[in-house]
């Protein structure tokens, strides 16, 4: 009985075929990282954003005065007032990209972490005539990243209205 | 793969011989390709879930947008009820309020339309739609629903008796004029002199007060709201109209005059968006006509569209929504005039009414227009003449061919030989206010909900009854609350804005 080896021609086969499994390994998982990162980023900054846009919503809903912006004015910083009185005023305002609720004498606080940046805050009254104050507030989201890798690049606007339940 | 050969020796001595071989090409392909379905699965299921994070948040955007219309809409609905015509509209903001404007609105990637519909007289329910394209297999589609309910009235106004609610006097010594509402706000002018244009807060309709002041030069004949802006009618020779800027209700301001050629008096106004029609007392002078088409979006830079020559003065004038002009005249054989506005360099006679039933040759004073079928365009008008206490429904269907619903007209109970001098419609355009100069019925309201046979609701008998006679009329749909203006009562109260309502 005779053993015999690879051939040289066998031997060329394998490594071919071994590089081909190996490298599409390497870019899938390359991807499934590229993937990960993405909806990272991606959910980021969607839930960020609805949730800063549901509290001030929420907020001017729940208000009882909006102090500024008054109707027909545009300012980049919101004031109500509330039915809590310590709370009073109430104030939504963006500073070095973070966007932050002020209420009464108490210190700010950041609705937003480091991981986005917030800009374009914008309040609108845009109340009819006669009727309670409408503001509209629109702000953009971005994903906080000093990486040019298109996975961490991710920007919307967001936008929403409240109108003062009286 | 072993393959085995079977080997027969000379010597008959079977050796089985064990061969290794290479791959054959078949099986490299179909590792390959196994390789190949697992790498694309697995990384469709990344991109997919990609994919989904984006279509989730676009959706969350989607419904953010979508309160808004719901948000806007209940906004809108504070201001005035009625403004909530039914339909599919858009939004848009203009002179610093949200408006309906087309039929949606676009924001990003967001397409957004509501529909408003009729669910009884008191409720209206909005559905807000928002569209978008999520990749070119997918729209993205979020529909929210909200009822509104007109509950400052809640359907249990009876206007079958009114009472006087309250008055609000003006310390300048002149009639009321003309009366407006803009939601809780009022605005009322007086005859002339200074500040004789008054911003009333009407939200407690029952303690009327004074906002702002303004001073309109001229005898003020009449008045419409467009936006921020109201546009007077007047008998300044230099100002035929004039426009002021309420966008503060504290100081209006005036932001804008025209001077109309000649020194006819201007009598009466209408304007619809941006254009404003400005109808005047009769010239003989060449040069100087009777209605006049003026482009009012720069009011400080007001621009004449057209103008139109006619023979006799126009007392009033109400624009219908498909650019037709119906004016209430002193011409004794045209009474009524339609004319097709739709190019204001070049105005037309579409159609004309000799009112004849009753007295004739008497001047139309006031008219009045509104759609009776629901397609947005206005098919019926009211006419009032002088001294006759008399309307007259007349069918506008079509606008060259309109004709006397009412031969004989309907004589409102009460008003006898009186001037109607105003014409209000409210309640769904179910029920006429009339103010006339009957000393004991200033205001009529005439329920029309049948126009081919009217009946009186409810008569008002204004305080400081023999001395007061009702020149303009305005109904307040944020307050349901009707509002007269008219010669002042001399008296302690000195009221020229009576507020009426509903018992």
């Amino acid at each position: 009985m005779r053993k015999s080896g690879f051939t040289l021609i066998e031997l060329a086969l394998y490594l071919a075929l071994a590089a081909i499994v190996l490298s599409g390994s390497a870019a899938m998982i390359s991807l499934v990282f590229d993937a990960r990162i993405k909806d990272m980023v991606v959910n980021e900054v969607e839930q960020q954003g609805d949730l800063v846009l549901q509290n001030i919503t929420q907020s001017i809903r729940n208000a009882t005065v909006v102090n500024y912006p008054t109707p027909g004015t545009s300012t980049s910083t919101l004031s109500i007032d509330t039915l809590v009185g310590v709370n009073n005023p109430t104030i939504f305002s963006l500073s070095g990209g973070t966007i932050f609720i002020k209420e009464g004498a108490a210190s700010a606080i950041a609705l937003t972490n480091s991981r986005v940046l917030v800009s374009g805050l914008n309040f609108q009254n845009l109340a009819q005539t006669g009727a309670n104050d409408s503001l509209r507030v629109s702000f953009v989201m971005t994903y906080n990243s000093s990486s040019a890798n298109p996975v961490y690049q991710y920007s919307r606007t967001f936008y929403g209205s409240g109108s003062l339940r009286q | 793969m072993k393959h085995v050969s079977l080997i027969l020796t000379l010597k008959g001595r079977l050796i089985i011989r064990k061969k290794v071989l290479a791959f054959s090409m078949i099986e490299a392909l179909l590792a390959g390709s196994l390789l190949v379905t697992v790498v694309f699965v697995l990384s469709g299921i990344l991109i997919f879930g990609q994919e989904s994070s984006k279509i989730a948040g676009d959706r969350q955007r989607a419904t953010a947008l979508a309160e808004e219309g719901l948000e806007i809409v209940r906004n809108m609905k504070e201001a005035s009820f009625a403004s909530l015509t039914s339909g599919l509209h858009g939004l848009a903001i203009s002179g610093g309020k949200w408006q309906f404007s087309g039929v949606n609105d676009s924001t990003g990637i967001f397409t957004r339309s509501l529909i408003i519909s009729d669910l009884d007289s008191y409720t209206k329910s909005v559905t807000s739609t928002v569209s978008w394209i999520a990749n070119p297999q997918r729209t993205g589609l979020v529909s929210l629903e909200s009822q509104l309910t007109n509950w400052h009235r809640a359907g249990t106004s009876d206007w079958s008796s009114t009472t006087v609610e309250a008055g609000f006097s003006a310390d300048n010594n002149q009639n009321g004029v003309s009366v407006r509402v803009d939601g809780t706000y009022a605005y009322v002018c007086l005859l002339s002199a200074s500040n004789n244009f008054l911003v009333v807060d009407i939200s407690n309709p029952a303690l009327p007060t004074l906002v702002g002041l303004a001073s309109v030069t001229g005898n003020v004949t009449d008045m419409e709201i467009s936006g921020n802006y109201v546009y007077l009618s007047s008998g300044s020779n230099n100002s035929e109209m004039t426009i002021v800027d309420v966008s503060n209700k504290a100081a209006p301001t005036i932001a804008g005059v025209y001077n109309a050629s000649g020194n006819n008096d201007g009598l009466s106004i209408d304007v619809i968006g941006t254009t404003a029609y400005l109808a005047r007392a009769l010239s003989n002078t060449a040069g100087q006509n009777e209605l006049y088409v003026i482009n009012v979006s720069n009011p400080a830079s007001l621009l004449l569209l057209g103008s139109y020559n006619a023979a006799y003065s126009i007392y009033d004038i109400q624009v219908s929504s498909d650019s037709y002009a119906y004016l209430a005249t002193d011409a004794d054989t045209t009474e009524l005039v339609v004319l097709n506005v739709q190019n204001p360099i070049s105005i037309s006679v579409a159609d004309t009414l000799n009112v004849v039933g009753g007295s004739t040759n008497l001047n139309g004073s006031a008219i009045a227009i509104f759609d009776s079928n629901a397609d947005g365009i206005e098919d019926r008008a009211i006419l009032a003449r002088q001294s006759e206490g008399r309307v007259w429904p007349i069918d506008a269907l079509n606008p060259t061919n309109v004709s006397l619903l009412l031969a004989n007209g309907y004589t409102v109970t009460g008003v006898g030989a009186n001037n109607i001098n105003y014409l209000e419609l409210f309640n769904a355009n179910k029920y006429l206010a009339v103010a006339t100069s009957a000393a004991t019925a200033e205001v009529v309201i005439v329920d029309i909900t049948t126009l081919l046979s009217p009946t009186v609701l409810s008569t008002t008998n204004l305080v400081g009854a023999s001395n007061f006679a009702a020149d303009g009329l305005a109904y307040a749909a944020s307050v349901d609350r009707l509002l007269a203006v008219g010669v002042r009562f001399p008296g302690n109260s000195n009221y020229i804005l009576e507020i009426i309502k509903p018992n």
